[in-house]
């Protein structure tokens, strides 16, 4: 098995992340474990030698598998030793360690400041090697190659790609001398790196993720009419989409990234429009005195699922842009709405009122039309797929506060995620970043 | 005789159809049916009238207490409902000393309030849009802007639309009374800026509203 091998790419994108480690610090997210999966692997994480950092890597990897639901991480104070490498495990001492897999590795600092990371998966009991790779990162990058390595170990194991390396995109809203102010945040999916965006006296919707995760755009009130406004990642330069009378709200990006679905009321009632983006010429979808809102992107390109309350509630359909063909979709209850569609196309996430004044997350698979509660919580919204499709972030309450939760699809294991200063809702799952 | 009778007898049906199906305002009570006041915020009890007469209302008067007084009285002034269709109200010209008092007290009501997913004017806010109407008319320099509000219940973007669609509801009432739409301004905040914190069912009917805010008197 080839162990030695540079990861250029890995520096390209960690290059293209221009974020600066330091940020308005104020609203870190927390993560609370509330449900854990039985059948999760045991694996033990050795915490990695070296001398850059090597305590924070190990620390990483085991609470991104940890935090999956899909292993179990042995406890540091059961390991016999700490090896750095195969070649350091004793076999008669790591035979009895109740582990499936066993990750050990080391980083060390180049002369030029950039981190070399080694690491290795071996079996239970250390004697073979299944997977193993050596890679440099830009020095500050720590964090990144951790999460690297944590989607490798996934990946090798569960064969799913991994999402440790993903963001996730959300709204805060806080108290400042008696006035809700409202922060348009970014973080990593373990709710470190925490960055502001925006800030503003007005309120902030609608994040949405460009594909290339170099930009994103939103619904800003902070002309005290909703407008749309998209920003750039690295330069965070914010540019003006739209803002025409009425609504201009629900902005979603087309998957070649050329094209941005939107929801206007500027010609009397709010209806689905496409804007192109390279000759900022509209195209309007819908014609309907219902609304019509809340477009996402199949991964084709070619339709769009939405909100409508043309049959007199809101409820899920799909269009062709094409040929305008509209078509039902959801057929449980009286309220749908506000669906994201999973990357694999197979299945919708949605508002769903389950009864009485409970608003749920439900989802519905595509394939076969089975439709089913994901949460039992009264007042959540916003679901967003991870982009392995195994996973929904979506916005709840704990108590009175806002917050945000993380299931898998088969409910079985779920996260909380609540802010420190404030609440947080409207999430969304970054695209794998390239 | 007896067929034009009919024909007008038709064509005042067919227009008045026409009209309740393309207009979504004040539409027709049913006085037997208490559903279309579903959900509502609970009936004040009705006010003395103060015998301060005031020249203009003051814009500055936002009624923070509505919510326990959203109205004063559930019948229009100028006639009592009937139990009929009900259509637009127009506020004699005649009026007295103490009627202008009323008036003005009626132009202090600057929230209007709404069933749930409805946005259908219902008869509690007659008096007070009605008042705002006939000081539109008489000041025709005044603006006025309309917000849009929901309660918590529901996603984002389809309550921006649906406080759209009660502020434009309650525009479209002051344009059929006469009132200028140029000198109306309609925007929406959906569910992002509650009257009311709690998540319980008083506390939604405060939500539910549309804001009058006179941007020049």
């Amino acid at each position: 098995m080839m162990l030695t091998r540079p990861f250029g790419l890995l520096k390209f994108c960690l290059l293209a992340w221009g974020i600066a480690a330091a940020s308005l610090a104020n609203a870190a997210l927390t993560i609370e474990i509330t449900q854990r999966l039985n059948e999760a692997t045991p694996i033990a994480v050795v915490p990695f030698g070296g001398v850059q950092s090597a305590d924070n890597t190990g620390a990483i990897i085991a609470a991104d598998l940890d935090r999956s639901g899909s292993f179990n991480v042995v406890e540091r104070n059961k390991l016999p030793s700490f090896p750095s490498s195969s070649a350091e495990i004793l076999p008669s001492v790591w035979q009895s360690v109740p582990a499936d897999y066993i990750v050990v590795g080391s980083v060390s600092r180049l002369p030029d400041g950039r981190l070399s990371y080694r690491y290795e998966l071996l079996k239970r009991g250390g004697l073979e090697r299944v997977l193993g790779e050596t890679f440099t990162v830009d020095s500050g990058r720590a964090r990144d190659a951790a999460h690297y390595i944590a989607d490798k170990i996934y990946k090798q194991a569960t064969g799913e790609p991994g999402i440790f390396a993903t963001k996730i995109l959300y709204v805060n809203q806080y108290n400042r001398d008696g006035r809700k102010r409202y922060r348009l945040e970014l973080s990593d999916i373990d709710g470190a790196r925490q960055v502001t965006l925006l800030d503003s006296v007005e309120p902030i919707l609608s994040p949405t993720w460009s594909p290339s995760a170099r930009q994103i755009a939103y619904v800003s009130f902070e002309s005290r009419k909703p407008a749309i406004f998209v920003q750039n990642l690295s330069t965070r330069q914010r540019t003006k989409l739209t803002d025409f009378s009425g609504l201009n709200g629900a902005p979603s990006w087309s998957p070649d990234g050329k094209r941005m679905a939107m929801t206007l009321s500027r010609d009397g009632n709010p209806e689905l429009y496409v804007m192109d983006l390279t000759t900022n010429t509209l195209t309007r979808l819908t014609n309907n005195p219902a609304i019509d809102t809340e477009p996402r992107w199949t991964s084709d390109g070619k339709s769009l699922v939405f909100t409508s309350d043309r049959s007199g509630g809101p409820q899920i359909y799909r269009l062709n842009i094409a040929t305008g063909d509209t078509k039902r979709l959801t057929f449980t209850g009286k309220f749908n709405a506000r669906a994201d569609i999973s990357p694999n196309d197979r299945h919708l996430a949605m508002v769903h009122q389950a009864g009485g004044n409970n608003y749920t997350i439900a989802l519905q698979d595509l394939s076969n039309g089975i439709f089913s509660t994901l949460t039992d919580t009264p007042l959540d919204e916003s679901p967003s797929f991870s982009p392995n499709s195994k996973m929904v972030v979506y916005a709840t309450r704990k108590g009175n506060k806002g917050v945000l939760g993380i299931m898998s699809l088969d409910g079985r294991f779920k996260l909380r995620l609540p802010a420190v200063d404030g609440e947080v809702r409207e999430p969304v799952w970054s695209p794998y970043l390239r | 005789m007896k067929k034009t009778a009919q024909i007008v007898t038709i064509a005042t049906l067919a227009i008045s159809m026409a009209a309740c199906s393309t207009f979504r305002g004040p539409r027709a009570i049913n006085p037997n049916d208490d559903s279309q006041f579903e959900n509502l915020p609970p009936a004040p009890a009705v006010e003395a009238i103060p015998a301060t007469p005031e020249a203009e209302p003051n814009p500055g008067l936002i009624a923070e207490a509505a919510p326990e007084a959203p109205e004063t009285g559930s019948a229009n002034l100028a006639s009592p409902i009937e139990g009929s269709v009900i259509e637009p109200q127009a506020i004699s010209s005649a009026t007295t000393a103490n009627t202008a008092g009323a008036l003005n007290d009626l132009l202090k009501i600057r929230v209007f309030y709404f069933g749930t997913n409805l946005s259908d004017i219902t008869a509690l806010s007659y008096g007070g849009l009605n008042a705002h109407a006939q000081y539109l008319k008489g000041n025709t320099a005044a603006k006025l802007q309309l917000s849009g509000h929901t309660d918590e219940r529901g996603t984002r973007e389809y309550n921006l639309a649906l406080g759209e669609r009660r502020a434009n509801a309650v525009a479209r009432y002051l344009v059929g009374l006469g009132v200028s739409a140029d000198q109306l301004s309609v925007v929406s905040y959906g569910k992002e800026k509650p009257a009311a914190d709690g998540s319980d069912e008083e506390s939604w009917a405060k939500n539910r509203r549309v804001e009058l805010d006179y941007t020049a008197q």
